[in-house]
């Protein structure tokens, strides 16, 4: 043994040593391109958000200023007019398919609703008689509504009232008589929890559904770029929705927003109404994806 | 015991100088290589967290003046009276080097105490302004009023949103005209009185984007986004 203790290393036990010091320094070196490579992907990261906004943006405002198209458009080009070098976007604005009638019983658009909304309604869900969706019109709605609710007659006319009551936007609506316009149904449907409602739902939807698939778009935009030999992207997708678009903004409610405005006009003269707590404006669009998703 | 004591001799003798001369030579080597490795370690570290401090500025000031600006109005309500007016609106912008400057009322003001007496409504400005330190550079800052008042473009505190600038461009979308405008003005009849702009194109650079301390004023971080208004029309209540 002491003899063999004078010969020093054999070659395996050296390449054994150096194979565990280089696993070591390997595992410390990668850490540290690792470093590099978050680094940068927060810096692209970063500039592709802002991107990804402006391009958004940019939509919008076609969307706003040109309208829907009929066909689903697929693009793809620079970001943000100009100087965006490395970068490049994609963007998609495509039909929406709104899922067909559902179930009676196992309502799913009007689930979310019903939990937050239409535990009064529980004991209508069988068939009422006339006087009872009256009533629940008179129930649903706030103490302004309900005189409306009241006298709009008809059972269209009271879920018209009942939607309005849960809607702000939607109560305009409240007092009309008959009260049966898209808008007042998508009302209903916010509030409808089964029963009479579900079933008055069935009668609208079919006419509603393309409607409303006429009125929302889906945009995708899609920022890419490379990093070192990867692609990377960041894809974000918004709804967009224009009333106008399905007619689901009725002449009515056009022109009263037109009045509104023209009063607004002669207020700016002046200058009449108290300073401080400026009124809400509650633009068009957006008012068929709160019918839907109330609050 | 004499074989004992030749068979051992050599273990005993230890190292010779010269192998002890060279291991510390090889030991020296090894240490000086990995020293190297490990400063050299802590050097991109510290450069890559330096980058990632002026990321991290250059993205909360968008990210800020983005959402403030989203929810940027004007308010037409005046009293009869004129004498009796208490606070104005305004939405202007002007141009500058290095930085633009932007001043605007909007429901942006965050309430961070209970029952404070403050609304959400405020007063703010973005614009450039020397360092105070003296080195020459310039920052931009952010000023926030919550008390509208009759100078809408004064008052209130100023804090710092991004050190070192090199860039905060500000373009305007006239919602008429279509065109981009460098300026906006809502207090002036010359300008655009009874409108904001449809969207606002912010462009930020901030210098000291390159990883060694020394050549900070090569690598620049360049933020460029655009953001939509939404209240384009003065607030009134006659609006439905």
């Amino acid at each position: 043994m002491k003899h063999r203790s004078t010969h020093g290393f054999t070659l395996l036990e050296v390449l054994v040593a150096i194979a565990i010091l280089g696993l070591g320094l390997t595992v410390i070196l990668s850490s540290q391109t690792g470093l590099f490579a978050s680094a940068s992907r927060g810096e692209h990261m970063t500039a592709a958000s802002n991107l990804v906004r402006c391009k958004m943006s940019e939509i919008e405002l076609q969307l706003e200023q040109k309208g829907f198209n009929l066909t689903d458009e697929n693009d793809e080009g620079p970001c943000c007019d100009d100087d965006t070098e490395g970068y490049s976007c994609s963007w998609k604005i495509e039909r929406v398919e709104l899922p067909p009638m559902p179930d009676q019983s196992l309502d799913p658009m009007a689930a979310p609703s019903a939990s937050a909304g239409g535990l009064a309604l529980g004991g209508l869900n069988g068939p009422g008689g006339l006087g009872a969706p009256g009533a629940l019109g008179a129930l649903g709605g706030p103490p302004g509504a309900a005189p409306g609710g009241l006298g709009a007659g008809g059972p269209l006319g009271a879920l018209a009232a009942l939607g309005a009551g849960q809607l702000p936007g939607g109560a305009a609506g409240a007092g009309k008589p008959g009260g049966a316009s898209p808008m007042d149904m998508l009302g209903a449907l916010g509030g409808s929890t089964g029963g009479l409602e579900a079933m008055v739902f069935g009668f609208v939807y079919p006419s509603l559904k393309p409607m409303l698939e006429a009125s929302i778009r889906r945009v995708t935009v899609k920022v890419s770029w490379r990093e070192g030999k990867r692609e990377r992207d960041l894809e974000v997708t918004q709804f967009l929705a224009r009333p106008q678009e399905g007619q689901l903004a009725t002449a009515e409610q056009l022109q009263l927003q037109q009045q509104g405005q023209a009063v607004g006009a002669l207020l700016n003269g002046p200058g009449a109404a108290a300073p401080g707590t400026p009124g809400a404006t509650t633009p068009t669009t957006g008012t068929p994806t709160t019918g839907l998703v109330p609050r | 015991m004499n074989r004992r004591l030749a068979l051992s001799t050599r273990r005993l003798r230890g190292f010779t100088l010269l192998e002890v001369l060279i291991s510390i030579a090889i030991l020296a080597f090894i240490t000086s290589l990995l020293f190297g490795a490990f400063s050299a370690l802590k050097r991109s570290k510290d450069g890559l967290s330096r980058v990632q401090d002026r990321q991290r500025e250059g993205r909360l000031a968008m990210s800020r003046i983005t959402r403030e600006l989203q929810s940027a109005y004007v308010s037409a309500h005046l009293p009869l009276n004129q004498a009796l007016i208490q606070q104005k609106t305004i939405f202007k912008g002007e141009r500058g080097t290095p930085a633009d400057r932007v001043d605007f009322t909007a429901f942006a003001n965050r309430r961070l105490e209970r029952d404070e007496h403050v609304s959400d409504q405020c007063e703010l400005s973005y614009f450039g302004s020397p360092n105070p330190d003296g080195s020459g550079t310039n920052d931009l800052v952010r000023r926030i009023d919550t008390t509208l008042d009759l100078e809408p473009t004064k008052g209130g505190r100023i804090e710092v949103l991004a050190t070192d600038i090199d860039l905060f461009d500000l373009q305007y979308l006239d919602a008429q005209t279509g065109q981009w405008q460098e300026t906006w003005d809502t207090s002036q009849t010359t300008g655009q009185p009874d409108r904001l702009p449809l969207q606002v194109r912010v462009i930020l650079v901030l210098n000291g984007g390159s990883r060694s301390s020394s050549d900070s004023g090569r690598n620049k971080i360049r933020l460029v986004t655009k953001v939509g208004l939404h209240m384009l029309q003065p607030l009134t209540f006659a609006t439905l």
